[in-house]
């Protein structure tokens, strides 16, 4: 492996460990006295430092491990998880997330900002003893040995690391080393019992488990931290023999099954043993033999530790997500052939016996289709990721956010299991975090007010997912003070974003937020204000052919609704014809379908023509006329004119003919040539040709500067 | 869809111990050449979806197992009359920098092998191609091919500067 190949895994594991520690310490914050996430945290913050020991990073070691000092002192409980202690990790996760970014980069991790003011606060929070030599120990030894460190205790140590460790950076001898750090090692035993015969050894693979006596005046806890960083894959078992440990013997071997200590001996082959004790009647049918237990509570038990082991052993790779977008499209693909293949077999029986009913090359084609669409819409499930790591990170902006502003929010999530693609994910963090800013900054009220205003004094952030008629539902709901609808409409008339006496609904009203350069905030914050920002928002969304809507109660709260399609890759399109053109048209878009009468068409110097529907007036746009396609039908009389939506925008689009709705897989211009004004991509029809994807938003953009410059 | 790996390698292509070798084709009265390298595979010509808002040499788009693939005109590209398409129009597929095209030529004449010796590097002024699209001139018996520099030609930034052009 390359250097830079083993910077990337260490980045991806560390981003994954990272996020685990920042969200550890925000739940330890509300929840101090939680044994299991201190456990996370410590874990996590060791596995940072494992890691990136071995990929070579011992500046990230060097820190990992002041911060992993400060853990461990949370883990035994000489400290405790106060919020300055908090505080400072999540400065300390700050300064793990710069070092990361920096390796990304390839840069040398030096100079980071406010890294000295980080490891003094961290080791301020070291307590040091008098008289020993480190916190960690020292804290151990007092709660084992009652304040004398002297006492040499001796443990017997067994381990056997998984068959792949080397793959991932362990080894054995680097244990055994470590080991060496704490005490004497009084006996090391290999055993070899489980090595194979020399034709079928793997050099790559570990066979061997060993048996190591150690001695020393440190506590049990450093011996398992030395295993920590592979505990979940190897079989340790650590115990204090002290008490039976004489002369070089440990006397609990009287008590050892012959069977264990001819296989730790290395004599005996543990399938060995197992064939031998198969041989004997399980422990359980023993049991009931004799009347000591019933046969249902061994098979309840039996039952349990199955269950248990199936879920111990279930297990995932990780996997490129370039590769799966490969393969995302190589499946799309497959559906288009065998959907044209269907196509074909259909009319050649048609054609050829009139009818393609009940014959089996067609009903072996449509199992076939069939076959590619589940095929299909699993690939699609592998890309999906619950939302679940991506709320988390939230919680640290509403905390930060919270403190800044002096509010104080309490922040709820539902849904987290809902599952997302991961592309839509990524490209939903940052429209979420605005909103959450926004939230925390314009919705929920301070304190004091609250309490006035007779509502708890802590603010309440709700974000929730959810999955509706094959949407996505991402709504983001706080408990504050809710929109102003009038405020927002003087601030709009006075941007001359309306009229004063235009007529809107509420939801137009709060629509206006969206538009560029608006704000109602009276003052300008560091968190938002600068009326970039909610445009942005809405722009990211609509990227993801996703709508967002706002609800809102003045005095009671704001919601924010965002729906998004289930994938990026996929869309509903509506297959339309311009002369010997084939276009699609995202379905989302469309509203409805109409052939106008003369009278419902006007032209208007400067605003080119017009269409009136059931009295609203809309731009008409020709689509052939702005492509500079030859159309069958120029009279609009004579074409169909699509009304569409977006951006909350209407106007008119017209086509010769509307052919039908088609679920297109989405291809990119980008990659083969450049992007092309007023098309989102192409995508490949039934009958194997190419259609180009209609970008809405742009047409109508393309349609008014060609308007406006048509008048000038 | 990836095309590079269900066509031809392009590292993996045969490198002929004589020379490099050239597909050429014909267009109007010459004869020209491209890079065995780049050319992915050839096709005949067929129905193009047309693109709005480019050059006039980009003559649509078409759909080569799943990729969407521009195609160009090359007589239109160099300015000369243009013709009907016939059963001997082909497209050369090629793949320049990453990206795969098309180009619509008159016919393709075979795969020809120059040695250096046989290349002279000034091209002749009287072609109907820009100087610097041109990487030389092969010369063999007494047939002469204009070789061309499909990877400047086809770049990104020639074709978006025709773009803007037009």
């Amino acid at each position: 492996m390359t250097n830079s190949k083993i910077a990337e895994l260490f980045i991806v594991e560390a981003e994954e460990l990272i996020t685990e520690l920042e969200g550890g310490l925000i739940s330890l914050e509300e929840n101090p006295d939680n044994a299991e996430q201190i456990n996370t945290i410590f874990r996590a913050a060791h596995t940072i430092k494992g890691s990136a020991g071995i990929s070579g990073f011992p500046e990230v070691v060097n820190f990992a491990h002041i911060l992993e000092n400060v853990l461990e002192q949370v883990r035994n409980g000489t400290s405790p998880a106060n919020p300055r202690l908090i505080g400072s990790c999540l400065k300390a996760v700050d300064i793990l997330k710069t070092m990361l970014s920096l390796i990304q980069q390839r840069l040398p991790i030096v100079k980071i900002d406010g890294y000295n003011e980080v490891v003094a606060g961290l080791k301020k929070l070291i307590i040091v003893p008098s008289g020993s030599p480190g916190a960690v120990t020292a804290a151990q030894s007092t709660k084992n040995n009652a304040g004398s460190t002297a006492q040499r205790r001796v443990y017997q140590i067994v381990f056997k690391l998984d068959k792949y460790a080397f793959f991932t950076g362990q080894d054995p001898a680097m244990l055994i080393a470590e080991l060496a750090d704490i005490g004497k090692q009084l006996q090391v035993t290999a055993d070899i019992g489980t090595l194979p015969a020399f034709d079928a050894l793997a050099p790559t693979e570990l066979y061997i488990s060993y048996r190591i006596l150690l001695e020393t005046t440190a506590p049990m806890a450093s011996i398992e931290n030395v295993f920590l960083f592979v505990e979940d894959t190897a079989k340790i078992d650590i115990a204090d023999i002290t008490a039976h440990y004489r002369d070089g013997a440990n006397l609990l071997d009287a008590d050892k099954k012959i069977g264990e200590m001819l296989i730790e001996a290395g004599h005996l082959e543990p399938q060995a043993l197992a064939d031998a004790l198969a041989a004997q009647s399980p422990v359980g049918e023993i049991l009931v033999g004799q009347g000591k237990t019933s046969k249902k509570a061994v098979e309840d038990a039996l039952a349990r530790q199955k269950n248990a082991r199936e879920v111990q052993s279930r297990s995932s790779i990780r996997v490129d997500t370039e590769k799966l977008d490969r393969l995302v499209n190589l499946v799309g693909e497959l559906v288009t052939g065998v959907a044209q293949v269907t196509q074909l077999t259909h009319t050649y029986f048609a054609e050829k016996f009139g009818t393609s009913e009940n014959d089996e090359m067609v009903s072996v084609v449509e199992f076939l289709d069939q076959v590619s669409r589940d095929l299909q819409e699993q690939v699609m499930v592998v890309r999906m990721v619950p939302v679940e790591a991506t709320f988390t990170r939230f919680r640290r902006v509403v905390r930060d956010l919270a403190e800044e502003l002096g509010k104080e929010v309490h922040l709820e999530m539902s849904g987290i299991e809902t599952e997302l693609d991961k592309n839509v994910i990524e490209k939903l963090v940052d429209p979420l975090k605005h909103l959450i800013r926004n939230a925390i900054d314009h919705g929920i009220e301070a304190p004091e007010k609250r309490v006035a205003m007779g509502k708890p004094r802590a603010g309440t952030l709700h974000l929730t997912a959810k999955q509706r008629e094959g949407n996505i539902l991402i709504e983001v709901e706080d408990d504050g003070q809710g929109i102003h609808g009038d405020k927002i409409r003087s601030k709009a008339v006075q941007k001359g974003l309306i009229a004063a006496d235009t007529p809107l609904a509420p939801k137009d009203v709060y629509a206006l937020l969206f538009e560029p350069g608006f704000s109602t905030a009276e003052a300008v914050t560091d968190v938002s204000g600068r009326g970039v920002g909610m445009d942005v928002v809405r722009r990211n969304i609509e990227a993801l052919r996703g709508t967002i809507e706002i609800i809102s109660e003045k005095g009671l709260g704001t919601r924010f609704c965002i729906r998004l399609p289930l994938t990026l890759a996929i869309i509903e399109g509506m297959n339309v014809k311009v002369g010997k053109e084939t276009l699609t048209i995202p379905l989302l878009s469309i509203i409805e379908q109409m052939r106008p009468g003369p009278a419902d068409l006007k032209t208007i110097e400067g605003k080119g023509e017009l269409i009136s529907v059931r009295g609203e007036v809309l731009p008409l746009i020709r689509l052939h006329q702005l492509f500079q396609f030859d159309a069958a039908q120029t009279n609009p009389c004579d074409a169909l004119v699509i009304i569409m939506e977006c951006d909350g925008g209407k106007y008119g689009l017209m086509v010769d003919d509307v052919l039908g709705q088609q679920q297109a897989v989405i291809k990119s211009l980008d990659k083969n040539f450049t992007h092309v004004d007023g098309v989102s991509g192409a995508t490949i029809l039934g009958d194997g040709s190419v259609s180009l994807i209609l970008d809405p938003h742009r047409i109508e953009q393309m349609a008014t500067r060609i308007n406006t410059g048509a008048s000038a | 869809m990836n095309l590079q790996y269900t066509g031809r390698d392009n590292d993996d292509a045969e490198l002929s111990l004589e020379g490099d070798q050239f597909v050429t084709f014909s267009l109007a009265t010459e004869e020209y050449g491209v890079s065995i390298l780049l050319v992915q595979e050839i096709i005949g010509y067929r129905t193009l979806t047309q693109i709005p808002g480019v050059p006039s040499f980009v003559k649509g788009m078409l759909n080569l197992r799943g990729a969407v693939v521009p195609v160009i005109d090359l007589r239109v590209r160099f300015g000369m009359t243009q013709r009907e398409y016939d059963k001997f129009t082909v497209i050369v597929i090629v793949v320049v920098q990453g990206r795969t095209m098309g180009i619509i030529v008159d016919g393709v004449s075979d795969v020809v092998s120059f040695e250096a010796s046989q290349v002279q590097p000034t091209p002749p002024v009287a072609a109907a191609v820009r100087t610097d699209y041109i990487s030389g001139m092969g010369q063999k018996d007494d047939k002469f091919v204009i070789l061309l520099d499909v990877d400047k030609m086809l770049s990104l930034e020639e074709l978006e500067i025709l773009s803007t052009v037009n």
